[in-house]
C-alpha cells in the first residue's frame, strides 16, 4: 500500500504577520517500492512536503494517510514512522550516543524491538554503509570522519527496516566520490529490502540515474509528477524554475541546436553514451 | 517552538521606534520609580495614561501589550490573594467563615497589583519597540563611562548581541534535531518526569555539539576580519538623541513633577 496525500496544504504561522502558505493544494502518491524524486527550488517547500509523509508535520487542510494509516490521529502517526524512515539534510547531527552501536540502535528501540534482533539489525546495516561493524560499534560517534558520521547516521534509520525510506538532500557537502557513495547505497539499500525511496536533491544527475518518477515543486505547488523521460523533456520549463538539467539532457539539448538529429527525452549518461558511438560510427 | 518570542521586538517605524535606544532605557528607569513614586490609587491613572499614549504611539496592537502580562498571571493572582487576606485592617467588607476581608486590605491588594501590571506593561512597551541589537547598542553607550573603571562594557555588549542573534539560530536547530528524533521513533511525551528529562538527552547532546561548533567557527570568523575587541571600533549607525528623545524626557519628568505635586499635601 502506498503512501497517499490528497489535497495537502500547509501555511507557515497561520494568520500572523508571518503568515507563508508553504503548500498548496497537493496530490501525490509514493507507491510501494518505487524511486520517487523531488526537485525544486530553494523555499519550494520540498522538505516540508516530505516531512509530511511521516506526520512530523501535518497538514493544515488535506490528508495523509501511510499505507492507510491516516496520518491526522496520533497512534498512527506513531505506527507510520516505523514505516517510514526520513533522513534528514545533514544528518550527521543528530548523532548523540557514545557509540556507534548505541547510536544506531536507537531507532530499532525505540520501536520496540528485541534486543538479540537489534544487535542483527545494528551489524546489518553498518555494514549495508560501509562501516564494519568490528570495527565501528565500539568507536564515539563525534571521533568519526565526515563522510563516516553520515553514513553512521544513515545506518540509524536504515536499522529501523523502514518499507519507505525518504532523504531530504542526502549528498549536501559530499565530494564526488562520496554522493556516488551514497547513490551505490541506496541502490543496493533498494535492491535488497524492496523499500520505497523519496529523495530530495540539488543533483539532477543523480535524480536522472535513480529515480522512476520525479516530482517537481514550485512555490508550494506541484509543477510535475512524472516520468524523468517527460520531466526532462522539456528544459525550457525547469531552466525558467531555476532549476538545472542533468548533463546528458544538457548536451543532446546542445547538439539538436547544432543540428544532430538526437531524440528527445534523453536524461541518462549510458543512453547519450550509446546514441553517440551509434551516430559516430 | 516558534511562538516563544524573546525580546518580543514589534518591528515597526513609529516616533517610539525610531526614539533612541538610550532615551528609552533611561526613560523605562524613570517610569520604574514613577511607578513607585506613587501612593494614592488614583494617582496609577497617570501611568496607565501615559502607556496607553505610548502604546497609540508606538502602533502596537493593544494584545501585545497585555499579552507581556501573560507569564505574570499567577504572581498577579497569588499576590492578590495575599495582601488580600494578611493586611490588617479595621472595616470588615465581607466575612467567610474566620477570614475577613477588610476595606484596607482590599486597597492593598488592587494597588499592588495595580504598581505590578503598570510595572510589566509599561517596561514591556520598551522591549515591544525596540530590536534587540538597537537595545544592546544603547546599553553599551550607557555602560561605556564604566569602562574607565575596568567594567567590560564592550564585551558584554557584544556578548548579548550574539547571544541574542544564535537565539532563533539554536531553536530552529533544537526543532530540527527533535524531528530527526522523533522520525528515529523517540518519544518526548510519555513517562514520568526522569523518563521525559532523559528523552531530552537525544535532543541536547546534538544541540550542544552544534552550538560548539557554531561559536568555535564564529570566533574564527571574527578573528579572521580582525576583530580585536572594542578599542577604536566605530559604529555604522551612530546614535544620536534628537528633538523627539527630549520631548519624550520632558513629557514623563512632568508627569514624574505632577505625581510629587499631586502627592506634597498628604
Amino acid at each position: 500500500m502506498p503512501i497517499i496525500l490528497e489535497n495537502i496544504s500547509y501555511t507557515y504561522m497561520p494568520k500572523s504577520h508571518m503568515e507563508q502558505v508553504a503548500l498548496s493544494n497537493i496530490s501525490l502518491t509514493v507507491n510501494e517500492g518505487e524511486f520517487l524524486g523531488i526537485i525544486g527550488h530553494t523555499g519550494s517547500g520540498k522538505s516540508t512536503l516530505l516531512q509530511h509523509m511521516n506526520g512530523l508535520m501535518q497538514p493544515s487542510s488535506g490528508r495523509v494517510t501511510v499505507d492507510g494509516l491516516d496520518l491526522s490521529l496520533r497512534k498512527a502517526r506513531i505506527e507510520a514512522r516505523s514505516r517510514v524512515g526520513l533522513v534528514f539534510q545533514y544528518p550527521e547531527y543528530q548523532l548523540f550516543e557514545e557509540t556507534v552501536y548505541k547510536d544506531v540502535a536507537f531507532g530499532p528501540r525505540n520501536l520496540g524491538v528485541a534486543e538479540s534482533e537489534i544487535q542483527e539489525r545494528v551489524e546489518e546495516a553498518l555494514t549495508l554503509v560501509g562501516l564494519a561493524p568490528e570495527l565501528f560499534v565500539e568507536k564515539s560517534p563525534f571521533d568519526l570522519s565526515g563522510g563516516e558520521k553520515r553514513r553512521a547516521a544513515l545506518a540509524g534509520i536504515f536499522a529501523m527496516r523502514p518499507s519507505y525510506l525518504l532523504l531530504d538532500e542526502p549528498m549536501a557537502g559530499l565530494d564526488p566520490s562520496g554522493r556516488r557513495a551514497v547513490i551505490a547505497l541506496l541502490q543496493t539499500l533498494r535492491a535488497k529490502t524492496g523499500c520505497a525511496i523519496v529523495m530530495i536533491s540539488h543533483f539532477m544527475d543523480d535524480i536522472a540515474k535513480c529515480a522512476d518518477r520525479i516530482a517537481v515543486l514550485r512555490k508550494g505547488t506541484l509543477e510535475m509528477a512524472d516520468t524523468p523521460e517527460r520531466v526532462f523533456s522539456n528544459p525550457e520549463a525547469l531552466l525558467k524554475m531555476g532549476l538545472d538539467l542533468p548533463q546528458a539532457a544538457k548536451l543532446s539539448l546542445e547538439l539538436q541546436k547544432r543540428g544532430m538529429p538526437v531524440p528527445n527525452g534523453i536524461y541518462k549518461e549510458e543512453d547519450i553514451k550509446r546514441y553517440l558511438v551509434e551516430a559516430l560510427s | 517552538m516558534t511562538n516563544i518570542t524573546l525580546g518580543q521586538y514589534f518591528p515597526g517605524n513609529s516616533s517610539i521606534h525610531r526614539l533612541d535606544p538610550r532615551t528609552k532605557i533611561l526613560l523605562m528607569l524613570l517610569y520604574i520609580v514613577l511607578v513607585f513614586l506613587v501612593r494614592d490609587l488614583w494617582l496609577f491613572l497617570l501611568p496607565l495614561a501615559f502607556v496607553g499614549f505610548v502604546t497609540l504611539l508606538a502602533q502596537i496592537p493593544l494584545l501585545y501589550v497585555l499579552r507581556s502580562l501573560k507569564p505574570l498571571q499567577f504572581l498577579l493572582i497569588f499576590m492578590f490573594i495575599i495582601n488580600l487576606f494578611l493586611t490588617a485592617g479595621e472595616t470588615v467588607l465581607i466575612t467567610i467563615w474566620r477570614i475577613r476581608i477588610t476595606k484596607e486590605a482590599l486597597e492593598q491588594a488592587v494597588f499592588i497589583s495595580s504598581r505590578l501590571v503598570l510595572l510589566v506593561g509599561g517596561t514591556s512597551l520598551m522591549t515591544l519597540t525596540t530590536s534587540p541589537i538597537s537595545l544592546t547598542a544603547g546599553l553599551e553607550l550607557l555602560l561605556k563611562p564604566f569602562s574607565k573603571l575596568g567594567f567590560p562594557s564592550h564585551e558584554l555588549a557584544m556578548m548579548m548581541t550574539i547571544a541574542l542573534r544564535f537565539i532563533p539560530t539554536l531553536m530552529e536547530e533544537a526543532d530540527k534535531i527533535k524531528k530527526a528524533q522523533l522520525a528515529r521513533g523517540a518519544d518526548f511525551e510519555s513517562g514520568n518526569l526522569i523518563a521525559r528529562a532523559k528523552s531530552m538527552i537525544p535532543i541536547l547532546v546534538p544541540l550542544f555539539v552544534s552550538a560548539f561548533r557554531r561559536a568555535d567557527e564564529l570566533a574564527m570568523a571574527m578573528e579572521s576580519r580582525c576583530y580585536h575587541g572594542g578599542e577604536g571600533r566605530t559604529r555604522m549607525n551612530v546614535l544620536r538623541f534628537k528633538p523627539a528623545d527630549a520631548a519624550a524626557a520632558a513629557l514623563l519628568c512632568s508627569l514624574g513633577l505632577a505625581i510629587v505635586l499631586l502627592q506634597a499635601g498628604h
